[in-house]
């Protein structure tokens, strides 16, 4: 195997991207994104359902070889340990309390919810202010310094979104990881074809970004040089509001 | 002014109108919010009453030669800034790049923060589920955040409180003008109806 050079980042040997991303968002963010994307009320929430679609993020996230932290892990625990026993109600939870009951889960969710609504608040506070200039010597420059901040659009919306493009979850299959091999397609190519893409304009739409590819390597490759564009800050991906489209924005060196 | 003298004003008596002047100037020449109780070091013998009426009369001065600049509150301070209107022109004149703000994960450890200062990283870890070391590194990195002594008792944990930088760059006076939980509501739902918008238009336009 032609092992990948991404600048920076150590090789793991079993990996085929070597990709590490930090990822910032918590397996609180998964749950509340998933339970808004399906509409439901975080009071009552349909555990077993959300379960599901929970093990197959999770699934997703690994096969693309990011770096699950294993907060995840722990979450996707609770969430099976809650599933069965709203399968199994005559297990009594006397004798087992060994990890969250669902009041609890619910609670710590409305708690989390509460503080990311506040920080959507702030940001729009933000967002008022920047219309107002102070005076002093290079306020232009000064400002822009201060701002120059990751993603708008979470990890988690830009998952969606490459789900979207690419229409079933389940087309990652073993056989794609074999093809990636013999067709070596690196994502540090796919980086330099993007970067030259966005060069051409300022702003693309997520999917354009997939058009045009014969294979699912190569939209998982172009997914992955994506989020590492993003890592180094070359790219921002912003979003017109939750659930809404995807941009690609190229960042001024 | 006539009489100017380059000695210090301390041991004079000012007039109100010359006080004015004098916070005028300061903050002409100032690039950050300056609050009272710097003006009243530089004041000496003023009271902090009479800065602030005066502080107050600059402002409706601005207003009422209709200047397209006001005397705005924030961060526990006074600064001259200009008026919302003028931005495009401002921008134009700097040719600035894209604004981006803090991500998302950034916002809302900033969120925990702020609400529940002085608090602990495990505190911060708690409510967001995850491992955010790096994520409050960052906001320490980007002067949003600093640590703000050590939580008494076992282990003696860094606690972390917001600056004013934080409460500059969101445009809030001080910490009691984070939004309650209902202007929380208000301010999403205002929010939602103009996202709304935009995508109705981008879907015209797709």
């Amino acid at each position: 195997m032609q092992p990948l050079k991404m600048d920076s980042q150590p090789q793991s040997a079993d990996s085929i991207y070597s990709i590490k991303l930090d990822i910032f968002e918590g397996p609180l963010d998964l749950l509340l994104h998933l339970i808004q994307k399906d509409e439901m009320d975080v009071r009552d929430i349909r555990i077993a359902e959300i379960t599901e679609r929970y093990l197959e993020w999770l699934n997703l996230m690994e096969r693309l070889d990011l770096d699950v932290a294993s907060e995840f892990l722990v979450m996707a625990a609770t969430l099976l340990y809650l599933k069965s026993q709203s399968i199994l109600p005559s297990a009594t939870d006397q004798d087992s309390q060994p990890i969250k009951n669902r009041e609890e889960l619910v609670k710590q969710l409305l708690d989390y919810k509460q503080f990311k609504e506040a920080s959507r608040a702030l940001d729009r506070f933000a967002e008022e202010h920047e219309q107002i200039y102070g005076r002093s010597v290079d306020s232009g420059a000064e400002l822009g310094d201060l701002r120059e901040f990751e993603i708008r659009a979470t990890l988690f919306d830009l998952l969606s979104a490459f789900q979207r493009t690419t229409e079933r979850l389940e087309f990652i299959d073993d056989d794609a990881y074999e093809e990636i091999n013999e067709e070596q397609i690196t994502v540090e190519d796919k980086m330099e074809f993007l970067e030259r893409r966005m060069q051409e304009s300022d702003q693309v739409p997520f999917e354009d970004l997939f058009s045009g590819f014969a294979t699912k390597i190569e939209q998982i490759v172009t997914f992955l040089a994506i989020l590492e564009l993003i890592r180094l800050k070359r790219i921002i991906a912003i979003q017109s509001g939750q659930f809404g489209q995807i941009y690609i924005v190229r960042r001024e060196a | 002014m006539s009489e100017n003298t380059s000695t210090p004003p301390q041991d004079f008596f000012l007039s109100p109108t010359e006080i004015k002047s004098i916070l005028e100037a300061i903050l002409f020449a100032a690039n950050e919010p300056i609050s009272v109780k710097q003006f009243t070091e530089v004041l000496g013998n003023v009271s902090t009453h009479d800065i602030r009426a005066q502080l107050t009369a600059l402002e409706d001065d601005y207003q009422a030669e209709n200047r397209s600049f006001e005397l705005i509150e924030i961060a526990n301070g006074f600064q001259v800034c200009s008026r919302p209107e003028y931005r495009e022109w401002i921008e134009k004149f700097y040719t600035r790049q894209v604004r981006v703000r803090l991500s998302p994960p950034a916002l809302e450890t900033l969120a925990i923060v702020a609400y529940k200062q002085p608090v602990t990283r495990s505190e911060v870890e708690e409510i967001r589920g995850v491992n955010s070391d790096s994520v409050v590194n960052s906001l320490i990195q980007k002067g949003l955040i600093r640590i703000a002594g050590r939580k008494p008792g076992q282990g003696r944990s860094l606690l972390f409180a917001t600056t004013d930088r934080f409460l500059e760059q969101f445009g809030l006076k001080n910490l009691s003008e984070l939004p309650s939980m209902e202007e929380i509501e208000e301010i999403l739902h205002e929010v939602q109806n103009e996202e709304l918008e935009i995508g109705s238009t981008d879907e015209n336009q797709g």
